[in-house]
């Protein structure tokens, strides 16, 4: 079986516009949460999301390629722009470009033309939508924009399973890339959530922080959505030493399951199915995890689950092995999640530093982890873990280790 | 209508066009003036938004003149005041 490692990485989130900004922001436990000012938000509850800083559509795209994108598929294509620029991929030449997938997955596709549309629709009595409408909002839109834009003819689709879609992408590249199917993979996920209606129905679910995120912690009152896109380029080791770019990383395991329970209640046995379906793909014991990126959403219940969930796998190592939920810091991204969290876990390898889940007061009992608090914590990571536990019981886990020397 | 549909028309037109505005002319072209089929789909929402009218399936756009265009936009426009008249 054909081993596959990380060589391109590129993200766009609430800690910055690229990747060594959230790296350095993301070791110093900045927070990327705050009010939100892309709207007037005076008449929510909820008033804070994590938003990229300072972006502008018009700084980086032309009128003619904003009539056909959406805020999402932007960010998507400013994120893997940066990690094929990483990679260095030679997708000028034909052959590497058919045997290239883009895989991205989204929870929400092109909510801001939709919401626009309906507005003008329903309240200003518009007769009709821009001609675009359609491409513009479809989930796929995104990883065809990015094929168009670079060239890529191998497979490319967009996956969709809620908070759980990136890390499907990521998975469904890596066994693509295993099969032989491709030799290079530009996969992640993008979200662009941050919506007066997506907010106002978030508030409906009543699991929404109102000041800060604050994972498995005591004082823990919510999520905080997020938005943003972070995109890895996968390729076989041999691609890579063949062409002899750095390697960041090694993606060694993956897991998937479905609770088969209910839409939005968390159940225990599918992320514990995850999580050693992940183990088992990577042939790896939980004691040589030194890391596991949370899903941690700063619910009651998600965190109280996942600890359960961590403590069914990991037994006694779930008291040593480091735990954070870097979602305190960048927000829950949603269908990007999993890719902004591998971001965090390739940093995490890079600097053999655990980022902190902030805002950290008093442990809470039930969530009995050794959670990295506040502050980044320096020691030797050689595998990590990376989970998403989506609506719907949809769980992804991912495992990378430090790049093979 | 008051305003001059042409010059409204024109002006819709320009931000599609690689040919300059000064050089549109009634009997340039949509295709002569660098504008492709989906250009097309764009400017035929941008008028009929702009003038609150429907314009019914077109067979070929491109090929269609300026002079085309204006023409089949006076037409419609003046149905229209027709039937709002009382």
């Amino acid at each position: 079986m054909k081993r596959v490692v990380v060589t391109g990485r590129g993200s766009l989130t609430a800690l910055g516009m690229d990747c060594a900004t959230f790296d350095q922001r993301l070791m110093s436990g900045a927070c990327g949460i705050g009010p939100i000012s892309r709207f007037d938000p005076s008449a929510l509850q909820i008033q804070i999301a994590a938003q990229i800083p300072g972006y502008q559509e018009a700084d980086w795209f032309d009128e003619g390629q904003l009539s056909q994108l959406d805020r999402f598929a932007q960010y998507g294509m400013l994120a893997a722009r940066q990690a094929i620029a990483d990679a260095r991929l030679p997708l000028q030449d034909e052959a590497i470009a058919r045997r290239t997938a883009v895989l991205i997955g989204t929870g929400c596709g092109g909510q801001e033309t939709q919401e626009q549309g309906y507005h003008r629709l329903y309240v200003q009595g518009a007769k009709r939508f821009h001609p675009f409408t359609v491409p513009k909002l479809i989930h796929s839109a995104v990883a065809s924009q990015i094929s168009i834009a670079h060239k890529v003819t191998g497979p490319v689709f967009t996956t969709s399973s809620a908070c759980s879609s990136a890390g499907h992408a990521i998975g469904m590249s890596l066994l693509m890339l295993r099969a032989g199917m491709v030799d290079m993979a530009i996969t992640g996920g993008t979200e662009a959530c941050i919506t007066f209606a997506t907010v106002r129905a978030w508030e409906g679910l009543r699991v929404m922080a109102r000041s800060v995120c604050r994972p498995f912690c005591k004082q823990r009152d919510g999520m905080v959505l997020g938005e943003g896109a972070a995109v890895l380029v996968l390729e076989t080791l041999e691609s890579a030493q063949a062409r002899g770019v750095p390697i960041l990383a090694e993606l060694v395991g993956f897991g998937m399951s479905s609770d088969a329970h209910n839409l939005v209640q968390a159940h225990v046995d599918g992320p514990v199915a995850a999580m050693r379906a992940a183990l088992a793909d990577a042939g790896l014991l939980p004691e040589q995890i030194d890391y596991i990126n949370a899903h941690g959403t700063g619910t009651t219940l998600n965190d109280q689950v996942e600890t359960q969930a961590i403590q069914t796998v990991f037994a006694e190592h779930a008291r040593t092995v480091a735990v954070s939920s870097t979602k305190s810091m960048h927000g829950h991204t949603l269908g990007a999640a999993s890719a902004v969290e591998s971001m965090a876990c390739l940093a995490a390898l890079q600097q053999q530093k655990v980022p902190p889940t902030i805002h950290f007061l008093d442990p809470d009992p039930h969530c009995a982890l050794n959670i990295v608090q506040n502050q980044a914590q320096s020691m030797a990571i050689g595998a990590v873990m990376n989970n998403s536990f989506a609506f719907g019981g949809l769980n992804t886990s991912l495992i990378f280790k430090s790049p093979p020397s | 209508m008051s305003e001059n549909i042409q010059e409204t028309v024109f002006d819709i037109f320009a931000k599609y066009a690689t040919l300059k505005r000064e050089e549109f002319t009634l009997e340039t072209s949509l295709l002569a003036a660098g504008m492709d089929s989906l250009d097309a789909v764009e400017i035929l929402f941008a008028l009929e938004d702009r003038f609150d009218i429907t314009i019914p399936n077109p067979s070929s756009v491109t090929e269609a003149t300026f002079g085309d265009v204006v023409q089949l936009v006076t037409s419609l426009v003046a149905a229209k005041e027709s039937e709002s008249t009382p």
